[in-house]
């Protein structure tokens, strides 16, 4: 007989509940260290108010397909700092990944919240990534920024970080 | 509301700044006032003046520009100013001294308040810049230019060339002493490093004929000045890379009565601050393999050491001189040998140290006593080891 798979619920900001495999859950810092303070308390809903159900859906997804990976350590910040600085995203997440901006930045925060370091990394590339060989103009078009800098005032900006370009 | 790039909290920002390049951060600053505040102060953090000088424009361009004077659309919020910008600035390269002038110049006219180096400054530079801009003698805090500096680096190709050339004309040398001058009063870092390549030993010899580069043994103008642009800085450590000061870093100094931010009776005679705490001396790489030999068969670094502890121990008195007493003194690029001990002759003591030694000429009864001191003092403040094992610079980065 097939051993019974532990499962915990999720309670999202739009009070939606989840029933999710631990193993998937605990990819999360956050659910995990409260599933260990709450103990065994078998039906009860952790709550995650900073988290709507579609993010939540999305991040599930993530979640499960990477459960079988090792955890980071928890003070794997320095260690892991050079894997982190590549811009490079693999394969599945690059696509996985593929999402509208809205949708883009609230998983970044969720990831932040849910204390899930590698999707946090991934959300941050991704940002990263759309910004790199862009100009100002292009930027703006992006991340639908109005430019409210006169022509002077751009121009004296320019001049004004001149030194930093190689 | 959409979450924007801009609504990210500031840690999720600082993850994403990680990973762009200097080049995409300077497009993305120019997009928007409100991404020009939340991203440019991340493009100062690390600064050098000037990059190089085919770079039309430097650090401080912008400071005497007046930001007010563009047009603002209703209802925005101004953008950081220039001197906002340089206030986050907290660790500075400064390389190339093509421009001892205008670097002078734009230091004294818009940031030193106080009129100290330029008396006569012109009524008619405009008034904001020499009340907003307030550089306090100590380390000040908020957003004054340089406010948050824990880091300087003078590099080799700002020092080397002023080294090379200290006898060049008065007229330029005044140039240089005044450039340092408004360096140090602007500039008050915790963290200094100073960079001289050991080429520049081609051209000055030693008095024993060694090719090391031996500063010690230059007494011009130049080791004035930088020595009394140190003493005007409240540092915690001091690196020298290529050459080490200290015998005049710890003897008095002629200028040294002109600063008042030395604010001892004993701090006058150095130009040591009480804060120090760590020397890091990256010592030139050892010629032993095509030892030049000089006094006593021993080899350039061999000598430099013993020149180096010799001001150290204070030999004269045999005694650890008072400045440096409290500091940790770490030569990189030196072993040091082992067995201090004295040696009584008929012509008098000697103070040695392995393969090193320094004669003295008449014996005193408290020597003993001066050698158990100072065997503490080097086993407890003295460091010497191979560049291999020794940390990067702090400064630089470099070893």
């Amino acid at each position: 007989m097939a051993e019974k798979k532990q499962t915990v619920i999720l309670q999202t900001s739009d009070d939606e509940q989840f029933t999710v495999e631990k193993v998937v859950a605990e990819r999360s810092a956050m659910i995990k260290s409260m599933m260990e303070d709450l103990g065994d308390q078998e039906g009860q809903a952790i709550p995650l108010p900073n988290v709507s159900s579609s993010v939540l859906t999305k991040i599930l997804e993530y979640c499960d397909h990477h459960k079988t990976e090792p955890l980071p350590a928890p003070d794997a910040n320095d260690a892991d700092d050079s894997r982190r600085k590549t811009s490079e995203i693999g394969e599945w997440d690059s696509r996985w990944i593929q999402v509208d901006q809205e949708m883009l930045f609230e998983i970044i925060l969720a990831a932040n919240y849910l204390d899930i370091k590698p999707l946090l990394d991934v959300g941050c590339k991704t940002v990263a990534n759309m910004i790199k060989g862009k100009t100002p103009e292009e930027i703006r078009k992006l991340f639908n920024i109005t430019n409210d800098f006169t022509p002077e005032e751009e121009e004296q900006i320019r001049k004004e970080n001149e030194w930093a370009e190689e | 509301m959409s979450t924007r790039l801009t609504d990210l909290p500031n840690d999720l920002i600082l993850c994403i700044l990680d990973l762009l390049a200097t080049e995409d951060l300077v497009q993305l600053v120019r997009c928007s006032r409100l991404v020009h505040r939340v991203f440019a102060p991340a493009l100062y953090k690390k600064a050098t003046l000037p990059r190089s000088s085919r770079t039309s424009q430097d650090l401080l361009y912008g400071l005497d520009l007046d930001p007010h004077t563009c047009p603002v659309k209703a209802g925005t919020r101004g953008r950081l100013t220039k001197a906002e910008l340089l206030g986050v600035i907290r660790d500075l390269k400064v390389e190339a001294t093509e421009y001892p002038l205008k670097i002078a110049e734009a230091l004294e006219n818009h940031l030193l308040t106080d009129n100290a180096l330029n008396p006569s400054m012109d009524s008619s530079f405009p008034p904001t810049y020499r009340s907003a801009i307030p550089i306090s003698p100590g380390r000040s805090t908020g957003t004054s230019p340089f406010s948050s500096l824990t880091t300087l680096s003078l590099g080799a190709s700002f020092l080397n060339p002023i080294y090379g050339n200290y006898d060049r004309p008065i007229e330029l040398d005044l140039d240089i002493q005044r450039m340092f001058r408004a360096l140090g009063q602007a500039l008050k870092p915790v963290h200094l490093c100073l960079y001289l390549s050991s080429h520049m030993s081609i051209s000055h010899e030693n008095l024993y004929g060694e090719t090391f580069v031996d500063v010690n043994l230059q007494p011009d103008r130049f080791l004035g000045v930088l020595i009394d642009f140190i003493a005007q800085m409240p540092l915690k450590t001091l690196t020298t890379h290529g050459f080490f000061l200290y015998p005049y870093l710890i003897s008095t100094h002629s200028n040294s009565t002109s600063h008042s931010n030395l604010d001892s009776e004993s701090e006058l005679k150095t130009a040591v601050h009480s804060s120090l705490k760590k020397v890091r001396a990256f010592l030139p790489a050892c010629q032993c393999r095509k030892a030049q030999r000089g006094r006593r068969g021993l080899c350039s670094c061999r000598h430099n050491l013993e020149i180096i502890l010799s001001t150290l121990f204070d030999t004269q008195i045999l005694q650890v001189h008072d400045a440096i007493k409290n500091c940790t003194v770490e030569l990189v690029g030196s072993v040091l040998p082992t067995g201090l001990g004295l040696h009584l002759d008929r012509e008098g003591v000697t103070l040695t140290l392995g393969d090193l030694s320094w004669r003295r000429r008449a014996w005193r009864k408290d020597d003993e006593g001066y050698v158990v001191m100072l065997s503490k003092w080097m086993k407890e403040n003295l460091v010497g080891h191979a560049i291999e094992e020794a940390d990067s610079c702090i400064c630089c980065h470099k070893k």
